[in-house]
């Protein structure tokens, strides 16, 4: 393992040094992901009826001008099925539903997402979130990616946060300016609160209110990551 | 298993059991597990209407209060608290299994009819009891839950507060509704 | 489970009828116990609070030892140390070039075994940590490998009992797990995954990269 040090450091400087463009082009390659080619070769194990529907998908996927990462997460779907031993049919239709939930988010975030953006959008509209949950997240999170926020209100939905309160917990931290670090915070501590038996919605209304209030400064790395205090019960 | 926090097993107290789990005799969870392992699955079977769904729900419950036991307090009894915890559970299960039925969203997409592919364990044939079953299943989730922490399970209004996170009054109004709607369907429509 | 259950209004006959069948007993799993006892086995013992808050950094968790859970925190503080200089990169230089990461786990389902897991994430890649000595092999399945079990396996420093990898990951939203001796299980402090599509638990990782001032 210590050997490939040296070439992931040739391949980190390349990343670096690239253009954003090239960056996302290159994701599914640099990254080591799934590709559509990859996905099909993949699929060809598996019963016919569902390599039809799933080949179905991702050709759709590909007309329908799906950026290469969302491309390359539909395609990960599939072979992660596949590698789960899931049944053919289960993935069928979990790609089909994938795809669906990603030209909804695309429809609704726009031209202009980061990488990663249009899967986190479709997995939030798949927790529950509605269209224009989707829509107030990403412009709360104005020029920073939504991804985050929208990965964090996904989380805490399926912590039984309900919907509206997940949206208005990470739209109001967003807005604050917040940036990735406090919302993860905001997952970590609303998790914990729940675990612990405090009422979901309460946890992400409070956990949010006391984030946002917290004044805006250069990071600093001692209380990065350091665990807001307990919600008094 | 209601009311007396003690059984045939162990004669040893909830709070007793949970200090020995907490300064290292881990194996003392398994008395308590066992102890509220009936009834805990009873309200998930009867909230969630699966039995499979039930039985994972449960599971976690008590696995999540084992990493939560440190916040544990004795001011709460053990199983309300523990309720807690599965109260939370079930309503994530639920979401989760609404979300793999449901329909793709919004206009641009195209709607997906996914399979349904939950096994419905049958565990009464007693006509009766799936009528009672269907009469629960047509409540809104969190009237069914109210009334099934309130008059299947016997928590009092201010155990179900702390529980649910709901008011009192509130509890109470969903009580009410939830045991007029279950009149309804029970009485008139099957008439 | 109260004693004396208070009648508030008195129920219609039957409604009353069908509370009485829905509280018939309903037998737990057979299976609960064992699968309960053997989830928590690994777990160590539940932490309290005061520990747990200042010990707690991010999403790292130490797994309690027979040391004593101090003993562990300044050893795990000597390895990410020493680890940055071999990165070349502090912790909070990385923040100050305007590289912003979330890293996000969420599990679904029962995940027994280890707990401790960090994911950090350098302006030149992301690496994984995991507490987890007495396993055998570790390797991490995700969106950034083609969730091939053998493509990514974590290497375990002997004297820490870390397993570690790092790797090159550009911006984006990835899903993952750890096999851990055959099993597959995500961050075990999280009770649900954002999407749990093929009954087996991930964890989500985000990585921003904002343009750097470097």
């Amino acid at each position: 393992m210590r050997s490939r040090v040296p070439r992931y450091a040739a391949l980190l400087a390349a990343l670096v040094s690239a253009s954003p463009g090239l960056a996302r082009a290159q994701a599914t390659a640099s990254s080591g992901g799934a590709t559509i080619a990859v996905a099909l070769d993949a699929a060809r194990g598996l019963e016919p009826r569902a390599r039809t529907e799933i080949v179905a998908v991702l050709d759709s996927a590909r007309l329908a001008g799906l950026p290469a990462d969302a491309l390359s997460a539909l395609a990960s779907k599939v072979v992660e099925g596949i590698n789960k031993g899931a049944a053919p049919d289960r993935i069928a239709r979990v790609v089909h539903e994938s795809y669906s939930a990603m030209r909804a988010a695309q429809s609704i975030l726009g031209p202009d997402v980061a990488p990663g953006e249009i899967a986190a959008g479709a997995g939030a509209l798949r927790a529950g979130l509605a269209g224009r949950d989707l829509q107030r997240i990403k412009l709360a999170s104005r020029s920073r990616p939504a991804t985050g926020a929208l990965v964090v209100a996904t989380d805490m939905i399926n912590r039984g946060v309900p919907a509206a309160d997940a949206v208005a917990a990470v739209v109001r931290l967003a807005e604050s300016g917040a940036d990735g670090e406090a919302l993860l915070q905001l997952q970590s501590d609303v998790a914990r609160d729940v675990a612990a038996g405090v009422a979901p919605r309460s946890a992400a209304l409070e956990r949010a209110r006391v984030l946002s209030s917290r004044p805006r400064t250069p990071s600093s790395p001692a209380s990065a990551g350091s665990p807001s205090p307990a919600i008094p019960q | 298993m209601t009311g007396a926090a003690r059984d045939a097993v162990t004669s040893e107290s909830d709070a007793r059991l949970v200090e020995r789990v907490l300064s290292g005799e881990t194996h003392a969870y398994a008395a308590l597990v066992s102890r509220y392992a009936a009834q805990c699955t009873r309200y998930a079977d009867r909230v969630l209407r699966d039995r499979t769904d039930a039985e994972d729900a449960v599971q976690e419950t008590f696995i999540s209060a084992y990493d939560a036991l440190a916040h544990y307090s004795e001011q709460a009894r053990f199983g309300a608290w523990l309720f807690t915890i599965l109260i939370n559970q079930c309503r994530r299960n639920a979401q989760q299994r609404n979300r793999r039925e449901r329909l793709a969203v919004s206009d641009h997409a195209a709607l997906l009819d996914a399979p349904d592919d939950r096994t419905v364990v049958q565990l009464e044939r007693d006509e009766q009891m799936e009528h009672v079953r269907d009469a629960l299943a047509r409540l809104e989730p969190l009237l069914r839950e109210a009334f099934l922490l309130r008059h299947v399970e016997g928590f009092d209004y201010e155990e179900m507060r702390i529980m649910t996170g709901a008011g009192v009054s509130a509890l109470k109004m969903r009580v009410k509704r939830a045991c007029e709607a279950l009149r309804v369907h029970l009485e008139v429509i099957n008439e | 489970m109260s004693e004396h259950r208070e009648r508030d209004d008195a129920l219609a006959p039957s409604v009353e009828e069908a509370a009485r069948r829905l509280a018939r007993p309903v037998p737990a799993s057979p299976s609960l116990v064992p699968n309960v006892m053997a989830a928590i086995d690994r777990r160590g013992l539940p932490r309290r609070g005061a520990m747990r808050r200042l010990l707690q950094r991010r999403m790292l968790r130490l797994s309690p030892v027979q040391i004593g859970l101090m003993a562990a925190s300044i050893a795990l503080a000597g390895v990410f140390v020493g680890r940055y200089s071999r990165w070349g990169i502090e912790r909070h230089e990385s923040w100050a070039a305007g590289q912003s990461a979330l890293a996000l786990t969420a599990t679904a389902g029962i995940t027994p075994g280890p707990l401790t897991i960090a994911v950090e994430v350098h302006p030149r890649g992301v690496r994984f940590v995991l507490s987890a000595p007495e396993v055998r092999n570790v390797s991490l399945v995700g969106d950034f490998n083609g969730w091939r079990a053998d493509a990514t396996p974590l290497v375990r420093d002997p004297t820490t009992g870390l397993w570690t990898v790092d790797l090159p990951i550009s911006a984006g939203r990835y899903s993952y797990a750890f096999v851990v001796d055959g099993r597959w299980m995500a961050d075990p402090q999280s009770p649900r995954a954002p999407e749990d599509d093929f009954g087996r638990p991930n964890s989500v990782l985000v990585v921003n990269r904002e343009a750097s001032r470097t």
